[in-house]
């Protein structure tokens, strides 16, 4: 009992200072600036060969990847949810179900065929993985913000309309409040593809994390592929927590 | 105040109000009573605009409510809808905020209502900062009250506030909601399910069947002119409801305390809001049609003739 007691106290204290967050956080950002010290120590264990000498310094990749995921996940977000409450507020049925077949068909396409499809028009860079990667991201948020706000408890709604609010009040008081939970959780999955997703940039010349990790399959050497999965992992990680974090905040049941 | 003629409304091909008259006057409490599905609450939403009716007309003061800007209608309509739908992600103060906002109250006034309401529907003010999923429904539905109220509104439309509580609490909601109707005076349209509740709060009772008016009038008016159709309706122990409304207030004003008596510890207590069902009540326990009662510190002695002749009174 008293033992049940005290991990709780613990737990809610390790909540408050955010320790998990700090620590995933720190591991980061060792793992980002000694990385040299961990491939000595990887060489020997792993018995490999360092294989040549990174020309570019990690740090920059993570900055290069950051970027990337950062910018897709933007623009998805604010695509696929501008959209989504456009559909909901002037019921554009036939387009839900068009938005629907769309989004299931970007998802099934493999994203480096996006991505190579992209180069000849957009170039080698990260501009077409930006892009392929919006592609991805809109079809989670956009469905979630129109399952959301559809699924909001059509009693509320109408009290809402019952209390004189116009169309846009009853959106923004009481439907999107309702919903948020919902579309929170459709930017949650988006932002886990498109941080897994981005490692493949590399291979269209966008950099990032993605490159370690690609050279490392083409030279068969793993301790290149850790150097660019490690951090992705940790990164995947510390977006979880904070989406964690965002949806148990919310007061209301 | 609102005038309903030959209204029609119809759900696709199933008619649910089929030529509904209806005239409520300014500052009554009119109660709707009727079973449920014969169309109470889509007299409610047609009301408040929420629907459009076939055919016929719904005035407010005169003036037809298509003339009125839906938005504006419903903000100086206090609407509880079923079930008091308070707003799970809003606090108790936020909620009963949401049309005086609308209106764009200023802040200071906004929150000097939210305190004077809480204390009218008789709940602390740390109920301000609770959400609703953390209330009893006795204090949501108290709270749906108060949001109804919140504009201070002329006309109030409540749908079945008082639903899916104890018996015990809805007697307390109903006695507290007379009180404040009895302060504020506001054109009320409430509707019910429950013949007792109907009975003991109407000022003007409406009974209603497969979305039409069976009868309307004074409860006491009602039993006078009632034909068989309102007795099915009402059940054969409305006038035990209606002794409900007779208080021994109205008992006593022709008799005065006995003053010889001294024990008083050994009599019945009673108030002087109690009501003539309590005490045939008291008399029925006693197996006597003389009661002696310790109505706050006097003595009074009540016989059964008293009720009759009360009730004659009032039937008269
Ligand atoms: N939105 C709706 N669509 C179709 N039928 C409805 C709708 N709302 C109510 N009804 C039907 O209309 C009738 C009257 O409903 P209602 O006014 O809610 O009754 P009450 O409030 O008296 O219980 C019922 O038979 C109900 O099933
Ligand atoms: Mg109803």
């Amino acid at each position: 009992m008293n033992d049940k007691k005290n991990i709780e106290f613990w737990n809610n204290l390790g909540k408050k200072l955010w320790i998990k967050e700090i620590f995933l956080l720190i591991v980061l950002l060792v793992l980002i600036n000694e990385f040299s010290i961990l491939e000595l120590w990887l060489k020997d264990v792993l018995n490999v060969e360092k294989g040549f000498v990174e020309w570019i310094p990690l740090q920059k990749l993570v900055i290069q990847y950051l970027i990337i995921v950062l910018a897709s996940v933007l623009f998805s977000s604010l695509v696929g949810f501008t959209l989504g409450a456009l559909i909901h507020l002037y019921e554009w049925k036939g387009l839900r179900e068009f938005a629907i077949m769309l989004g299931g068909l970007g998802v099934t396409f493999p994203t480096v065929a996006i991505m190579a499809l992209l180069v000849p028009s957009m170039g080698y860079g990260y501009e077409p993985v930006v892009v392929s990667l919006v592609i991805y991201g809109i079809f989670p948020i956009l469905t979630a913000t129109m399952d959301g706000l559809r699924d909001v408890d059509q009693e509320f709604v109408l009290a809402s309309r019952a209390m004189g609010m116009n169309k846009f009040q009853v959106f923004r008081k009481v439907e999107l409040p309702l919903a948020s939970p919902v579309i929170l959780a459709g930017l949650r999955t988006s932002t886990i593809i498109s941080i897994s997703a981005a490692t493949i940039g590399a291979t269209v010349g966008a950099g990032g994390l993605g490159l370690p990790i690609v050279t490392g399959i083409r030279t068969n050497n793993p301790i290149l592929i850790l150097k660019g999965a490690l951090p992705v992992m940790l990164i995947a990680m510390l977006a979880d927590l904070l989406f964690y974090r965002v949806e148990q905040s919310k007061k209301w049941q | 105040m609102i005038d309903i003629k030959n209204v029609y409304k119809n759900y696709g091909d199933q008619a649910v109000l089929s030529g509904f008259d209806l005239s409520i006057k300014k500052g009554q409490l009119c109660m709707l009573l009727g079973p449920s599905g014969c169309g109470k609450s889509t007299l409610l939403k047609l009301i408040n605009r929420l629907l459009i009716p076939e055919a016929g007309t719904i005035e407010i003061g005169g003036n037809p409510i298509e003339n009125i800007k839906p938005e504006l209608l419903r903000r100086n309509m206090g609407y509880a809808i079923q079930g008091s739908a308070l707003f799970p992600h809003m606090r108790v103060e936020d909620n009963i905020a949401v049309v005086p906002r609308l209106m764009n109250w200023p802040k200071h006034k906004t929150t000097a209502r939210i305190q004077e309401l809480l204390d009218l529907v008789g709940l602390n003010q740390s109920f301000a900062k609770k959400y609703p999923h953390q209330l009893s429904g006795g204090e949501a539905q108290r709270i749906g009250v108060a949001r109804a109220l919140a504009a201070d509104p002329e006309i109030l439309l409540l749908d079945e506030p008082f639903g899916a509580l104890d018996p015990v609490s809805r007697l307390q909601l109903q006695e507290s909601f007379l009180e404040i109707q009895n302060k504020l005076k506001k054109t009320v349209v409430f509707v019910t399910h429950d013949v007792g509740e109907a009975v003991r709060m109407a000022d003007f009772l409406v009974l209603m069947k497969n979305g039409t008016v069976v009868a309307q009038g004074r409860p006491f008016d009602i039993v006078r002119e009632a034909e068989d159709a309102v007795w099915d309706f009402l059940g054969n122990s409305y006038t035990l409801e209606l002794l409900e409304r007779i208080t021994l207030k109205d008992l006593v004003r022709n008799s005065i305390p006995i003053q010889e008596f001294k024990n008083l510890s050994e009599l019945t207590k009673f108030k002087m809001n109690s009501t003539c069902k309590e005490l045939l009540s008291a008399m029925l326990m006693n197996s006597n049609s003389e009661l002696m009662v310790n109505l706050g510190g006097n003595v009074f002695q009540f016989r059964f003739e008293d009720i009759l002749t009360s009730f004659g009174g009032e039937n008269q």
